[in-house]
């Protein structure tokens, strides 16, 4: 069976020839299945949001390719367009790329645009408004009129309720408070339950990706630096450390604790830690 | 050093008070942190720290000061200076240092003084070296560093920040605490932290914690942290030490912020 989506070998430069000449993504590879859910991490300016933009054909690759269910989306102008609705972008503070004159209308911009019916238009955007938590009232307002966090949302009922097959999500919870952010992380996995659809998302949060992630894609300087389960990744926090990056505090508890002899299992959410604690006690 | 008498605040005449009954000191030379969620205040609590809002019902007195004396609002705010969430809202040049130099210009100081107190101000957040460069080309975080020495120019006593790091990376974050928290611990400037980032606060020396405009905890980060299910109550998160601890056994002592006390904590609890 094809990958729902493969990126092959992607290079991006930006203006190529030219004193401003950029290499942002570097020899990139990698594959995402049905139903999963990914997270990117890496610092600012390591190329996250260049890769992001591939995924859809925002972007032309300087080299390499982008498959969706096995095909190249570049390979001709109908795929190509496919592509734009298999794959939802949200992009970075979505909030504010809200035009319409309701939040309904603003919603219904992305289905309309696919050439569905108006019944099925109404459909996915009623459907996507109440996964997010707009109330009706919500739906006759301005988008203006309603508060940041809101606003957020909207935007990203509006991808939703275009039903891509890949969700896409450039740092969803950026500048939200922990309880905003636990609702948008909220709203999603609801989502990607419902319809089974992948979902990848971007972040800084070394936290945010062990708590929610099943994979892990650690881009640093253009590359992948590391790929795979949580686990697999923050097993190897001293690189991820000298990279640069952080790893969940758990994380950096439990190196601890191995470095004055104490024999520990990897763990990266407090939870889990506590178990392999108390499963060390308990052994003893 | 900043003083709350009883104070409440409404936007509109009839409205629901945003912020009620709030009684706080921060004294010279503190570092506090005002924590809560979207919506809780903080930002309001802030705005009335230097006269952008004024009580509608209480004092607030900056200095001695009380902000509704419209004729000292001017010292107030040289004394009390603020930055905000966006600095690009903020910055009003193309160049750094005449971004920086902007309030001293328009307060008529001799230009030989603001030649001297925008390189001050500069060093102070380590961006001399960018003083010609334009800003929009500077990073999240250098671009807040900027505009923290634009307040510093001002030469305040207290620098209010409200959310300066909600929108930087973690790179960005860094840069511009340990830019604050240095003011605080080498020159003695006092300031508060509007966050709402929990390791933040734990930085600070103080900790106010805001829910529904009221004041609803405040101690130092050890002693407000280690009240997990307080926390928990106003929906706020703990740092993760404190969860693992509290996970792991709720009796600990929980006031562990640091991955090295926390691992104390846990050696003796594997030991014990």
């Amino acid at each position: 069976m094809t990958d729902l989506l493969t990126v092959e070998n992607l290079t991006h430069i930006y203006s190529p020839g030219t004193p401003f000449e950029k290499k942002a993504l570097s020899d990139v590879s990698f594959s995402i299945g049905e139903s999963e859910m990914t997270a990117v991490i890496g610092q600012t300016g390591r190329g996250k949001s260049t890769l992001i933009q591939h995924l859809n054909g925002i972007l032309k690759p300087t080299s390499g390719r982008v498959l969706i269910h096995g095909e190249d989306i570049r390979s001709d102008k109908r795929l190509l367009r496919a592509a734009r609705f298999a794959v939802g972008l949200v992009f970075q503070y979505p909030e504010y790329q809200l035009f319409e004159e309701t939040v309904l209308k603003d919603i219904s911009f992305g289905p309309k645009n696919m050439g569905l019916s108006n019944e099925e238009t109404e459909r996915r955007a009623l459907e996507a408004a109440q996964i997010v938590g707009l109330s009706e009232d919500d739906l006759s307002k301005s988008p203006f009129e309603l508060s940041g966090g809101q606003k957020r949302r909207v935007a990203i009922a509006g991808i939703l309720a275009m039903e891509p097959q890949l969700l896409v999500l450039d740092e969803p919870t950026a500048g939200l408070d922990p309880r905003g952010r636990e609702q948008i992380i909220g709203y999603i996995k609801n989502y990607r339950e419902k319809h089974r659809t992948s979902v990848i998302f971007v972040t800084h949060s070394m936290e945010d990706a062990a708590e929610n992630a099943q994979r892990l894609i650690v881009l640093h300087r253009g590359s992948i630096l590391m790929q795979g389960t949580p686990f697999e990744v923050f097993e190897r926090a001293e690189e991820l450390k000298s990279a640069g990056l952080g790893v969940p505090k758990v994380c950096e508890v439990i190196s601890e604790l191995r470095s004055r002899g104490i024999n520990l299992k990897t763990a990266f959410t407090p939870e889990a830690a506590a178990s392999v604690i108390k499963g060390a006690r308990a052994r003893d | 050093m900043i003083e709350f008498k009883n104070v409440s605040f409404a936007y509109e005449e009839g409205a629901k008070n945003v912020l009620s009954d709030i009684d706080l000191e921060i004294k010279k030379g503190e570092c506090v942190a005002v924590l809560g969620h979207n919506g809780c205040g903080k930002s309001t609590l802030a705005k009335l720290m230097n006269g952008i809002l004024i009580p509608t019902a209480g004092d607030v007195f900056v200095n001695g000061l009380s902000t509704r004396d419209e004729e000292r609002l001017f010292d107030i705010r040289r004394a009390a200076g603020m930055v905000f969430q966006n600095s690009d809202n903020q910055i009003v040049s193309s160049i750094v240092e005449e971004d920086v130099a902007f309030a001293c210009e328009n307060l008529g100081m001799e230009s030989a003084e603001i030649r001297k107190r925008v390189d001050e101000a500069l060093s102070a957040v380590d961006m001399l070296e960018y003083r010609t460069h334009a800003p929009h080309l500077l990073s999240g975080g250098q671009k807040q560093r900027v505009a923290i020495a634009g307040v510093l120019a001002m030469e305040p006593q207290a620098l209010i920040l409200d959310e300066p790091t909600a929108m930087l990376d973690p790179r960005g974050r860094r840069e511009v605490l340990d830019t604050v928290l240095g003011l605080n611990r080498e020159k003695g400037m006092t300031v508060v932290l509007i966050t709402h980032h929990m390791d933040e606060a734990a930085l600070c020396s103080r900790v106010v914690v805001m829910h529904e405009g009221r004041i609803a905890l405040t101690g130092t980060p050890k002693e407000v942290f280690s009240q997990v299910e307080k926390m928990r109550e106003l929906s706020l998160d703990v740092p993760q030490t404190v969860k693992l601890l509290y996970e792991l056994d709720s009796s600990l002592d929980l006031t562990a912020l640091s991955v090295k006390e926390c691992a104390d904590q846990i050696e003796k609890y594997l030991r014990g």
